[in-house]
């Protein structure tokens, strides 16, 4: 359409004009997507370390990024699938965290192709892949050791950085609660 | 026969290259390694163990996702030369992969192991 406003007598320059946005389109289809989830998970842990967290560990796996302050209790994360979100919440908002080894079959053919770790928060389970292929991995596979290895640390440090900051909700709490009382009995 | 006990030798960390009989273990000794897994990089030079190896008793003190490393101190009962075999592992559960082996044959490690 604007290639005909632009060259109404057509050739080679109409042609050319009229590549450009579907070679656009194509370019932005093959690179966009992952150039904005690189861009949010930059932006996840800018405002991470703004907040005044630290970011102890960073996993970035497909399509998400989960960033951790165990210290605080703290978790970042961010999802390819929804752009332009990222979330910061208190770590005892997690109600499970655990591996999934993938295991399949039995025998000779026992084996994986996807290694993960998963989480609940608020009851949505989030899944985090450590390793993945197309083929099926022996149990023993070195690629599989890896994922699992990633996948347990992760788990080990999401669970941490529960108990760090329920600790720190219980001990807000408990600060808070001498005031009530004080001002009932004022009450 | 004295072939094959040069090859043997030559083959296996735990015979004397030089007298050709199997080396007696002396200490072995558990270690965990400052590095993370997937952010494993070989080092070869005995300084960088000296100085970043910390000792642990056993398999479970080793945090998850961290590299381990076993130094064993073997002697030769004939000639008494001294070798120390670091081998570089994660440790996953009940199983261990495999990254590195290191020999050092002339006693840079030595006093390091039997010290620690």
């Amino acid at each position: 359409m604007i290639g005909y406003f632009c060259f109404r007598d057509g050739g080679a320059g109409a042609v050319i004009f009229d590549m450009i946005i579907p070679i656009l389109a194509v370019i932005w289809w093959i690179f966009g997507g992952s150039y904005i989830f690189k861009n949010n998970t930059k932006k996840l842990e800018r405002e991470f370390s703004k907040a005044g967290y630290k970011r102890n560990h960073t996993f970035y796996g497909r399509g998400k990024t989960v960033v951790l302050d165990i210290e605080q209790g703290m978790l970042g994360i961010t999802f390819y699938w929804n752009p332009g979100q990222f979330y910061i919440l208190p770590a005892s908002r997690v109600t499970k965290a655990w591996t999934d080894d993938g295991k399949m079959g039995s025998g000779f053919m026992e084996g994986s192709s996807r290694v993960s770790f998963l989480f609940t928060i608020d009851d949505i389970k989030v899944r985090v892949d450590t390793f993945t292929s197309n083929q099926r991995f022996r149990m023993d596979d070195k690629h599989i050791l890896t994922g699992i290895s990633k996948a347990d640390m992760m788990v080990k440090s999401i669970e941490e950085a529960k108990a760090n900051s329920e600790k720190a909700h219980k001990s807000r709490k408990s600060k808070d609660a001498p005031k009530d009382t004080n001002s009932k009995k004022a009450e | 026969m004295g072939f094959l006990k040069k090859a043997k030798a030559w083959l296996k960390d735990d015979w004397c290259k030089k007298c050709t009989e199997p080396m007696q273990l002396e200490k072995k000794q558990l270690y965990t390694l400052p590095m993370t897994v997937g952010h494993y990089v070989q080092h070869d030079d005995p300084n960088y163990y000296q100085t970043n190896l910390i000792k642990v008793n056993k398999k479970a003190d080793i945090p998850t996702g961290y590299y381990a490393c076993g130094a064993y101190l073997y002697h030769c009962p004939h000639c008494g030369k001294k070798v120390v075999k670091l081998t570089i592992f994660l440790p996953v559960r009940d199983q261990e992969q495999f990254e590195d082996v290191y020999l050092f044959e002339n006693g840079e490690m030595n006093d390091f192991v039997l010290n620690s």
